[in-house]
């Protein structure tokens, strides 16, 4: 007997497969950015300006805290899965770090982020989108 | 051992418990970046000025908040892994997963420790007394009655 069967009526209507398929069609549309992967392009910007073409994960929570004005560093969660979804659309690309140069200075090798052309194409439109409401909520990022 | 190094060793094990039963390249990529994460952020010059509870805390904070997006990128991964199978089989198949797991720990924590009748600690079912309150196996530590005082 199916597990359906067993649950009854009730329970049938309760059934996580049946409501999945909803929480998945409200999957957002290619190319639109998130508020937090905004952040993350931004910063890299930020940091390459500074002369760091390629940086850290926790380096970009540092950047984003101090930009935002938030004081708080963004969630190991929501950071590197935020990465992953810019990797995955080619907005970033990662490489390892040499392990034997991370050994010599005692630390574990980092995952050393870098801003695509596509990314730096995807921030602009993402600002000209964002224009009218970024003017007065998010200050910390105005292009220089 | 300080608290940043406590809260670090926790973070860790919280990485080590999400990346499980994924494919090994993803969950050691994941693991290996959180690890420099985490050495990043409680070597961090500017914050260790502050305090190491300072530290401490803020790492705890970004592990609870990140909670949410780390299971749903398990999840995510679980799926991709599994190609081709429904996600509510791979969400039923985890939940299931999760609670013989949970289960296991539950089971192995009561089997291989008791209950003190006298301070309720528990302990290693090694000890034939308490190690709290040096009460005797199934005994509450309080002296029997008349008992004229210990020799």
């Amino acid at each position: 007997m199916s597990v359906e069967r067993n649950i009854g009526v009730a329970g049938r209507h309760l059934i996580i497969g049946r409501y999945l398929p909803i929480i998945w069609s409200m999957r957002r549309k290619q190319g639109v950015l998130l508020p937090v992967e905004a952040d993350i392009l931004a910063a890299g910007l930020q940091l390459r300006r500074s002369g760091q073409a390629r940086f850290h994960g926790f380096q970009l929570a540092k950047e984003i805290a101090d930009h935002t004005g938030a004081g708080k560093l963004t969630a190991h969660g929501t950071l590197y899965k935020a990465l992953g979804r810019l990797q995955d659309a080619g907005l970033l690309a990662s490489r390892w770090e040499d392990p034997h140069a991370a050994a010599a200075q005692g630390r574990p090798r980092r995952r050393l982020y870098e801003i695509t052309g596509a990314g730096e194409r995807a921030l602009s439109a993402w600002r000209l989108q964002q224009a009218p409401q970024q003017a007065s909520a998010r200050p910390g990022w105005e292009p220089t | 051992m300080t608290a940043t190094e406590r809260t670090v060793a926790l973070a860790a094990r919280w990485v080590a418990c999400y990346t499980r039963r994924l494919p090994t390249r993803v969950a050691q990529a994941r693991r290996d970046e959180l690890a420099s994460d985490l050495w990043e952020h409680s070597h961090d010059t500017s914050e260790r000025t502050v305090s190491q509870l300072w530290v401490a805390l803020s790492i705890a904070r970004r592990v609870v908040c990140g909670v949410p997006a780390d299971l749903s990128w398990r999840f995510a991964q679980l799926v991709s892994a599994q190609g081709g199978v429904a996600e509510h089989r791979v969400l039923r198949q985890e939940a299931v997963m999760t609670m013989s797991e949970a289960t296991r720990v539950w089971v192995r924590q009561h089997l291989r420790t008791r209950k003190c009748k006298g301070c309720s600690e528990r302990y290693t079912r090694k000890y034939t007394y308490c190690p709290v309150c040096k009460a005797a196996k199934g005994t509450d530590g309080t002296r029997p009655a008349g008992f004229g005082g210990w020799a």
